[in-house]
């Protein structure tokens, strides 16, 4: 609670010297905080696949915009925004540089953080063909490309680039066996420093980490319901843990009873529109069932589609039912 | 036979298809000046970095056009049909009844088909000028739905229009803007792409709607 209410304390003169052993400033506690949260929808979403490189030693206090932006497929290309042409001069610079280091194209994917409100830029951590990450970022109008070797630790999924405050790690890293991970700052190297908490989808479950100075409290949420976990700051191995189950919504106990099925067309883990059919359970399929039965003993022996039409109620249910009021026969 | 009907449409709908060209037209014109406007006003770097980092669609005053041309076009080729029952001389030429509303739907889906085309050319030159062809293509992609909602909302209201019953035909309508809901649903540059196949799918399906309608017609229900 202090790191969270910090500016009330400071306010009112009681913030403490230090909290579990460690000493407390503003600026301690400002460095050590971490907000992150991560959704399915998040990754798997339309990619214009243009990037925007910031310099990352501007020589004004702020990030600026750049006049280009990089396209990476089978090779690196700059676009200049005015012209709309590939700056040759550039690309060339950077797929040297990208070759000198031993990246492999085609490139997978770039994940990166194109905000200019930041304090600072690492750039863009991308996966070539050959499964391993590489960090590369503009130093001086200058590209700096540097295998991290993590692809022969893990097998990489996803990174996500996160630009801590206090320069401890460059983000999250996700392997395809569901582990997530923190990349450090080795000193010139990448250092993997596993999070203590069980495997999660992240094409599926939602991530929320809050950290302060002494512990990440680290949230994921399952279709089936959330864990929370208590991880040391330090060393990010399990404190404690505890299960919330997932309460079903009036909106789920009303379809598992009404409807044997539903569409939805919009994903909550995805930002694409796709048919998704969802099978709400064995009630609705009960009720349907009684349907089709009823309108076969009132009506289906007089109409001659009869029986075809006690399928389809037996199929659609009472949303079938409402549209066959609604669509005449031909024969009528 | 075909050349024939297709004569007779034309003089029906003469006038729409040049209020048609009229409204592709001042799109188009007004799509190249709001762009154009961007890039002078804002900058080109300010233009490409918010289309980048703010998921907005460079295009969204297009959203309604091309099913409004649809409905004019459908509403200008089967209010006069139905106008003092008139279909009936028409399902009356010596042709089965299934070819005769075929060649009438065909005939409107070709000339949306051709406004349709031509547009989508321009709107990718225009595009293509300020940007690159990720951004072209993703943006193409994300108007396709509205250029298809326009092959299905011409189909729907034709079997609304050509439906007899004036009950039957508020149904239809209400059916037929469900339908078409599917086609809008507020969303991000490209998140369309997986779902086009299946639009395509149901709008030809939609083909098959008018023939009921038809059908209806022909039988007397709902005829007074």
């Amino acid at each position: 609670m202090p790191f969270l209410n910090y500016r009330q304390l400071v306010s009112d003169g009681r913030l403490p010297d230090s909290i579990g052993g460690r000493e407390v400033t503003v600026p301690i506690i400002r460095s050590a905080t971490i907000n992150y949260r991560q959704n399915p929808a998040d990754i798997i979403r339309p990619d214009t696949a243009l990037h925007i490189l910031y310099e990352a030693m501007p020589k004004r206090v702020g990030l600026e915009t750049p006049p280009d932006v990089f396209r990476l497929t089978d090779k690196i290309e700059f676009i200049d925004i005015e012209s709309n042409k590939v700056d040759e001069k550039k690309s060339r610079i950077f797929q040297t540089a990208l070759e000198k280091a031993g990246f492999v194209f085609p490139a997978q994917w770039a994940s990166g953080n194109p905000q200019i409100r930041k304090p600072y830029d690492e750039g863009y951590f991308c996966l070539d063909a050959a499964g391993q990450l590489y960090h590369m970022k503009m130093v001086n109008n200058r590209p700096f490309v540097r295998n991290t070797r993590l692809g022969e630790e893990v097998d990489i999924r996803w990174f996500s680039l996160y630009e801590s405050p206090n320069k401890r790690f460059y983000g999250f890293l996700f392997d395809q066996q569901g582990k997530s991970c923190i990349v450090e700052d080795g000193g010139g190297k990448y250092d993997l420093v596993r999070m203590d908490i069980d495997s999660m989808d992240i094409g599926r479950d939602r991530i929320v980490i809050m950290g302060n100075l002494l512990y990440w409290t680290v949230t994921i949420t399952r279709p089936d319901g959330a864990d929370v976990y208590g991880l040391d700051t330090e060393t990010l191995e399990r404190l404690d843990e505890y299960h919330f189950e997932k309460e079903a919504g009036l909106w789920e106990k009303v379809a598992s009873l009404v409807f044997p099925w539903y569409l939805t067309i919009k994903g909550s883990d995805s930002k694409y529109n796709f048919p998704v059919f969802h099978f709400t359970g064995w009630t609705g399929v009960a009720l349907s069932l009684l349907l089709a039965a009823g309108y076969m003993v009132i009506w289906g022996r007089k109409r001659k589609k009869g029986v075809l039409y006690a399928l389809y109620i037996l199929l659609t249910g009472i949303t079938g039912c409402l549209l066959l009021g609604l669509i005449p026969d031909v024969e009528e | 036979m075909l050349q024939a009907i297709y004569y007779k449409e034309w003089i029906k709908t003469c006038r729409m298809v040049g209020l048609l060209l009229v409204l592709f037209l001042a799109i188009l014109i007004y799509s190249f000046i709001t762009i154009n406007q961007s890039f002078r006003v804002a900058g080109a770097v300010s233009t490409w970095n918010s289309y980048l980092q703010n998921d907005i669609l460079l295009l969204p005053h297009l959203k309604w056009i091309p099913l409004l041309g649809a409905l004019i076009l459908s509403l200008g080729q089967f209010v006069p049909e139905m106008t003092n029952q008139r279909l009936k001389l028409t399902l009356h030429l010596p042709l089965p009844e299934t070819r005769t509303i075929s060649y009438l739907l065909f005939y409107g889906l070709s000339v949306l088909t051709a406004l349709y085309v031509v547009t989508y050319l321009v709107l990718w030159g225009i595009l293509a000028w300020y940007y690159p062809v990720e951004i072209v293509t993703t943006e193409l992609l994300s108007v396709l739905p509205w250029f298809i909602a326009g092959w299905a909302g011409y189909l729907l209201t034709s079997w609304v229009c050509m439906e007899s019953s004036w009950k039957q035909r508020i149904k239809n309508a209400i059916l037929s803007i469900c339908f078409l809901s599917y086609f809008f649903i507020d969303s991000i540059p490209g998140s369309y792409n997986p779902f086009v196949p299946f639009l395509l799918l149901f709008t030809v399906i939609c083909f098959t709607f008018p023939f009921f309608s038809a059908r209806r017609f022909k039988e007397g229900i709902g005829v007074r």
